[in-house]
């Protein structure tokens, strides 16, 4: 019996140390985050911006793999953006529905015979169509399939500009979105890469590439994920970001300096989580090489994107993240002993090391610990359900804290209705979807050795545009 | 464990205090923006009056100015009316305006900053005086972006090149990042006289480090004067690559039939650096004749991509009777078909 205390005490010690610090991280995440949303907001409102008429040349790509419902409003969306040096890279990977067609049709794609500088591997080419829209090149690449990463890669090697956007074809840009994600580039030197806020686009209208009327998701899964983005995108991102620690720009809109992704090598076709790798990747290059750089968020870059709005493609999705994680994870060990380096990324290679990656294992293992010490009558079940209740109420708080603050900073009008959802869904997070995410993450150990580097696709539906304005 | 408890307890409250600040905030964007309307309907009741300078009420409209929300919705009035009458407006109320500067130059500096943007759109450059100058100095040495660039619009939006010059001569000492198109773009949009400005630049080039030398190339390159000289000696006494490139580019888009050697030079000599060749290839389009033609054929079928691409898109711009089928080699081939395609693409042709 005395081993069995000194087991529970030693568990209850690191559970004490491991929730306390992750709230604490949350919190300062919050706090700063909601901060740092303020003083924008305040230097926009005060004129203090870097704004320029001819912003730096970029491509966009967007690797397409059967989005036949969704990738011409995502090319429209695009070069409806306020920007005007760009051109548009769609990187068809072997799609077995009409996505190649509708794009064809739609932008009167013309077939030429373009030869290509490939400076990073890639499946070949089938055929390559162009054609100006207004003065901007969209370019549809028809290839072999060879997943995500490789559709990536072609798209690099086809891009003209010294820098290049990722966005997924199931997304839709704000029409500033462009010019916003830039702006790092133009405050700060050595800037590599550049990562834009993710919102959900489900339950959202969009009139001339701005949000028309936003609701809360009528589909209860989606309009969890509302809530568990927003928190995400505020929390750690920004925090992570002011010690350029930031290890994930996300696959769904990115903008990357084209000379050293391609020094390392682009994406890597192999990883189930090539968005991760390639942050991870570049961190690393750049550490080793002794090369001065930074890698910015910048939450005013909106891209609105598609939330499964079934478990089913939801399990799908995130037990893919979580491989992918598992893998960049596992792939990049070293940097941990690197720390002289930069112990900033290092602390945030932790992060993702103990409360992301292998915060699964270990919540599962505090459930059969409690499960354990209760078969042993060595627990106090009181202070247990009032712990219980306290964490949920801080993780619904911290949740509903972000959520607010990305309504005012967006100048988002919200009904009552949806205020009042809110909180409910805030609650329904930590207490049942949290758990959700816990199960498909877990499930990603039991599989990521035999994972297969395939789309990740999920049942799709056309966005919510309404027809735009005439120019006056 | 208790401890861990109080300070959960302690987050939930500061979270909860965030929440309240947050939604406060919400209410107070509502109140300040109907403050804002109700601001611009007055002003744009009154402003009639003032311009024809019958509404006597400028002591108390500079006096309210002191409030940079005030200032913003007066200068967002102002823009709306037409050109000529805000103008002659302006000139009227400028010395009151610039009486501002010294209330304004103790403010935050994001203040002085907005303040600065303020003055710049309604170009009151033109009317510097001391303190104002001595304030937008100061605004152009600081450590933040934002208030450099504000004070830099005043300056690209004035009459006088010495401003400019002497923020050059800041900026260049400070050796601080302030993104370079964004000074190109700036100093090409000033309202004085460019070519004045471009010879004060000229003058100033010996001085500057390499970046600001460059950002001088550039600029020149965008004003409708040409300084063939004074770039052509440039090009001789660099060693700076990128200098040199932009130097390259000045005189493809300046034409200067003694320079046309240097490409020519520079393309048919494979020892030279790629980046050079590649770049002369692309200018080589401004200086179309047969020799260039005929060197343009043979650099299409060069080792490296970016020269034989550029010779490709050279050669379709400035030989219309040239196709992919009069090259054995495949590569130069392949890319001529290409540049035939893009350009008849781009003409709507295809």
């Amino acid at each position: 019996m005395e081993n069995i205390k000194l087991f529970l005490t030693i568990v209850e010690i690191f559970f004490a140390i491991y929730l306390l610090t992750y709230s604490t991280f949350l919190f300062l995440s919050v706090a700063y985050g909601t901060s740092e949303l303020y003083e924008k907001n305040i230097l926009k409102k005060m004129h203090n911006e870097l704004k320029h008429d001819y912003y730096v040349p970029v491509s966009i790509i967007t690797p397409a793999y059967n989005e036949e419902l969704t990738v011409v409003d995502t090319v429209s969306s695009l070069l409806a953006c306020d920007y005007k040096l760009m051109e548009v890279v769609v990187v068809d990977d072997g799609s077995t529905d009409q996505t190649a067609s509708v794009l064809i049709e739609y932008f009167n794609l013309q077939k030429i015979d373009r030869p290509l500088h490939k400076k990073i591997v890639c499946k070949p080419e089938k055929a390559i169509y162009q054609n100006y829209v207004g003065k901007k090149l969209v370019t549809l690449i028809m290839k072999e399939n060879g997943g995500k990463a490789d559709s990536l890669n072609m798209g690099i090697n086809a891009s003209l500009y010294p820098y290049f956007i990722c966005i997924d074809a199931d997304s839709v840009l704000q029409k500033d979105a462009l010019e916003k994600i830039i702006q790092p580039v133009i405050y700060e030197k050595n800037v590599i890469a550049s990562g834009g806020l993710i919102k959900i686009s489900n339950g959202v209208t969009f009139k001339n590439g701005q949000v028309s009327t936003y609701r809360l998701p009528k589909n209860i899964l989606a309009a969890l994920q509302v809530m568990e983005y927003d928190r995400s995108f505020l929390a750690a991102r920004i925090f992570l970001d002011s010690f350029n620690a930031n290890l994930i720009i996300s696959g769904a809109f990115g903008l990357f300096k084209k000379d050293i992704v391609i020094q390392v090598g682009g994406y890597d076709p192999n990883t189930m989580g090539e968005d991760m790798e390639l942050v991870v990747k570049l961190h690393s290059y750049a550490k080793t090489s002794k090369i001065d750089y930074v890698i910015k968020y910048e939450p005013d870059a909106i891209c609105w994107t598609q939330a499964p709005t079934k478990l089913k493609d939801l399990f799908k999705q995130r037990k893919r993240w979580h491989i992918g994680l598992i893998q960049t994870m596992g792939k990049y060990k070293n940097l941990i002993r690197d720390v002289d380096q930069n112990p900033y990324s290092i602390f945030s290679f932790l992060y993702f090391l103990f409360y992301e990656m292998l915060s699964p294992i270990i919540e599962v293992g505090g459930i059969a610990v409690i499960i354990f010490s209760y078969y042993v009558d060595l627990i106090y079940i009181d202070y247990m359900i009032l712990l219980f209740i306290i964490y949920l109420l801080f993780g619904a708080i911290l949740t509903l804290t972000t959520f607010y603050s990305r309504i005012y900073t967006q100048k988002i009008r919200l009904s009552v209705w949806d205020c009042i959802k809110a909180v409910f869904l805030c609650l329904i997070e930590s207490l049942v979807f949290h758990q959700f995410i816990l199960v498909a993450r877990l499930s990603a150990f039991f599989s990521f050795k035999r994972s297969q580097k395939t789309w990740g696709n999920i049942s799709r539906q056309k966005h919510d545009i309404e027809e735009e304005e005439a120019d006056e | 464990m208790l401890s861990i408890e109080r300070i959960i307890y302690v987050y939930i409250f500061v979270c909860l205090s965030v929440i309240v600040f947050n939604i406060g905030h919400v209410f107070i964007t509502e109140y300040q923006n109907r403050k804002y309307e109700n601001t611009k309907r007055w002003i744009q009741k009154i402003l009639p009056n003032e311009l024809n300078q019958t509404g006597g009420l400028l002591n108390k409209l500079i006096s309210k100015m002191a409030s940079i929300d005030f200032l913003n919705t007066f200068v967002d009035v102002l823009m709306d009316v037409e050109i000529e009458k805000r103008e002659t407006y302006i000139k009227q109320i400028a010395p009151s305006i610039l009486s501002l500067s010294g209330q304004y130059k103790n403010k935050k500096e994001v203040i002085q900053a907005c303040f600065a943007f303020n003055l710049s759109r309604i170009h009151m450059g033109d009317y510097m005086n001391d303190e104002l100058l001595e304030m937008l100095m100061r605004l152009l040495s600081s450590e933040d972006p934002y208030s450099r660039q504000n004070a830099l619009l005043v300056f690209y939006r004035c009459h006088n090149p010495e401003y400019i010059i002497k923020a050059y001569i800041i900026l260049n000492n400070m050796n601080i990042y302030h993104y370079d198109k964004l000074i190109i773009d700036g100093t090409l949009s000033f309202l004085g006289d460019k070519t004045m400005l471009g010879y004060g630049l000229l003058n100033l080039y010996l001085d500057l480090n390499e970046e600001f030398k460059l950002i001088v190339i550039n600029v020149l390159k965008g004003i409708d004067y040409p300084f063939y000289d004074e770039v052509n000696d440039i090009y001789y006494l660099t060693q700076n690559m990128e200098i040199q490139i932009a130097i390259l580019r000045y005189f493809a888009r300046w034409k200067y039939p003694p320079f046309e050697q240097v490409f020519y030079n520079l393309l048919s000599n494979t020892q030279q650096n790629w980046e050079l060749r590649a770049v002369s290839a692309s200018c080589l389009r401004s200086y179309p004749n047969r020799v260039n033609q005929a060197l343009l054929k043979m650099t299409i079928q060069d080792s490296n991509w970016y020269v034989r691409y550029n010779s490709a898109e050279s050669l379709a711009a400035i030989s219309k009777g040239v196709t992919e089928e009069q090259f054995d080699d495949p590569y130069a081939s392949d890319i001529m078909k290409y540049m035939k395609q893009k350009e008849q693409l781009q003409r709507g042709d295809f």
